[in-house]
Order: structure tokens, then sequence, then C-alpha cells
């Protein structure tokens, strides 16, 4: 139904849309996973970027209770409306090229690519299914990976559904209440990644660690402040059985 | 003749306002309709010619 809305989108869509260069990808062969990194297990995900391949954002997002309670059209808009502000503000620098080898999922797999207009199709989901299988063969797969893009209540945070990055409850006793944060937060910064969705947000906790601190930057009625979370082992884990990717393993 | 008149501007006001309250209409959706590119190389090139950020759907 998301996705009907995007390919009919209401005149406020349209007119954020036309602010973008749209593109519209439903075979992931070929594609660089080295870059395009987000939940390949949702069934539609969203990721902003520039012509310098700098990652502005990523939406979209479900758990195992609902596929559509995490996403709005109202926070898909607001998440336009911060990427395109954040944009403006740098419009006119370049940055470098960042140094990244291109890796599609044929070559985690180690397979030829497939041919042009080829009716096979590689999902999302299959290149966490890749990736493991590589892993296992290399006897490097950790099966903490299981139970990859943690949810924000994780780490007791609950996210506004309209404004991803708004905390609207914290649990007590949770990490986030132990580092200080409070509803009403801005989260701008999580873990290293810059924020303006929930699905940034779950990309931060992501790239955490399996135990141990990481840092979280916010705003709080106009002051910026760090606190630190942290996490033990085990936080992770979560219902994930809705997962493609995970139920195949 | 005023008879004849006066249907005639029921009739232009029945037009006039249903143009203005019609619901959204095939034809609406097709001027809206957004010319999705599938190539991102296509997209950076797009991109750095108009100054606009990328928008990329995964499905």
């Amino acid at each position: 139904m998301f996705d009907e809305q995007l390919v009919r989108p209401d005149p406020e869509l349209y007119g954020l849309i036309q602010q973008f260069v749209p593109v519209r990808i439903v075979n992931m062969s070929g594609v660089d996973v080295s870059l395009f990194q987000f939940d390949y297990d949702l069934t539609m995900a969203i990721m902003f970027l520039n012509a310098d391949e700098q990652v502005y954002s990523r939406y979209g997002g479900r758990d195992h209770q609902s596929a559509e309670k995490r996403i709005s059209m109202n926070g898909l808009k607001n998440t336009m409306r911060a990427v395109l502000a954040w944009h403006k503000s740098r419009s006119g620098a370049s940055l470098p090229a960042r140094p990244r080898q291109k890796m599609t999922p044929e070559d985690i797999i180690g397979i030829s690519p497939l041919p042009q207009g080829s009716s096979n199709c590689i999902h999302c989901h299959q290149v966490n299914e890749f990736q493991w299988r590589a892993q296992k063969r290399q006897g490097t797969f950790n099966p903490e990976s299981l139970w990859g893009v943690p949810l924000p209540e994780n780490v007791g945070l609950t996210m506004d559904v309209d404004h991803g990055n708004r905390v609207v409850a914290v649990a007590p006793g949770s990490a986030a209440d132990k580092a200080g944060i409070q509803a009403g937060d801005v989260l701008e910064v999580v873990n290293g990644v810059p924020t303006l969705s929930q699905a940034d947000v779950q990309w931060g906790l992501h790239r955490a660690p399996s135990e141990g601190r990481f840092a979280v930057q916010l705003r709080r009625d106009g002051q910026e402040q760090t606190v630190t979370l942290q996490v033990a082992r085990g936080w992770r884990r979560t219902n994930n059985i809705w997962r493609a990717s995970v139920r195949r393993q | 003749m005023s008879l004849v008149r006066g249907g005639m501007g029921l009739i232009a006001l029945s037009v006039v306002l249903t143009a203005l309250v019609r619901p959204t209409t095939r034809a609406d959706d097709h001027e809206r309709a957004v010319a999705w590119l599938n190539d991102f190389e296509e997209a950076k090139r797009v991109a750095r010619r108009t100054g606009k950020p990328i928008f990329v759907v995964f499905r």
C-alpha cells in the first residue's frame, strides 16, 4: 500500500519527489551493496544520497507485529524535507569520493553477474543470505548478525512515527534511560550515523557493538548534548521471525 | 427567453462547480506520474546536472 502511494503520490508527496532524482530498483543484481546498506529484509526501503554518494538518510522499517506501524506518509515527507534542508545547506560543496571497494551480491558468493534483461532476480533479503553463506564458508559467521538492524526498543527507546528521530518514550531502567535520554529529545547522531528517521536510528544501532558503549548526540530544548549508551550481551535479540533471510537459515 | 437564459446560467454554474469539487481522476494521477529512473549511475549524472539529491526506492 505504501509503495502504491509512491507510484501514485498525493500532490504534496509529488511536489517533494520532484525535488529529487527518483530511482526505483527492483533487482539487487549488480547493485553496489558497499554503498546501498540498509535493512535488506524490508519489502520497501528508501535511501537518500547525493551525486557524491554521500548518504543522507534511510527510510523504512517494520517489526514482527506489523509491516507498517513504523512508517507513515507524514514520516516519509518529514524525512524528505530534512534531507532537502541538509542537501541545500551543503549545496555547491563537492565531497571527495570515499575510498570504497564496489561489492555486488554476485561478488559476495562468487558467481557471474546476471545477464542484462535476465528474468532471474536477486531479492534484497538474499544479500543477507549471501553474506552469511560466505561468512560461514570462511569461518567468520557471527550468530549475532541474525539480529541485525535492532529496534530502538531494544535500548529502551520508542520513536515518533511521523518524526522518526524524536523520542516519544524511554523505558525505565533501559540503556537509554541510564544514559539520560528523555522523551522529547531529538536524536541527531547515533553511533556515528546522522539520524533523520527511525531507520537511521536503527542503522546506528545496527553498527553498534554486541556489548559495550557507543555515543548518541541529541538535541533537547535547543541544546546539543552527547550521552553514552552501554549495552550488554544479547541486547540485539528480539523477535525477528518476520525476516525472510533469517527464516532461511 | 429569460427562462432559457436562466437555465443556461445554472448549467454554466454547475459546470464550474463540478470542475472545482470533482474528485481526483486518472488524468490527475497521470499528470503526477513520477519519472522513475532505474539506473543509479544515470541518476548521479542527473543529480550532478540538476543539483538535486537522489531518492532511491528498493522494492
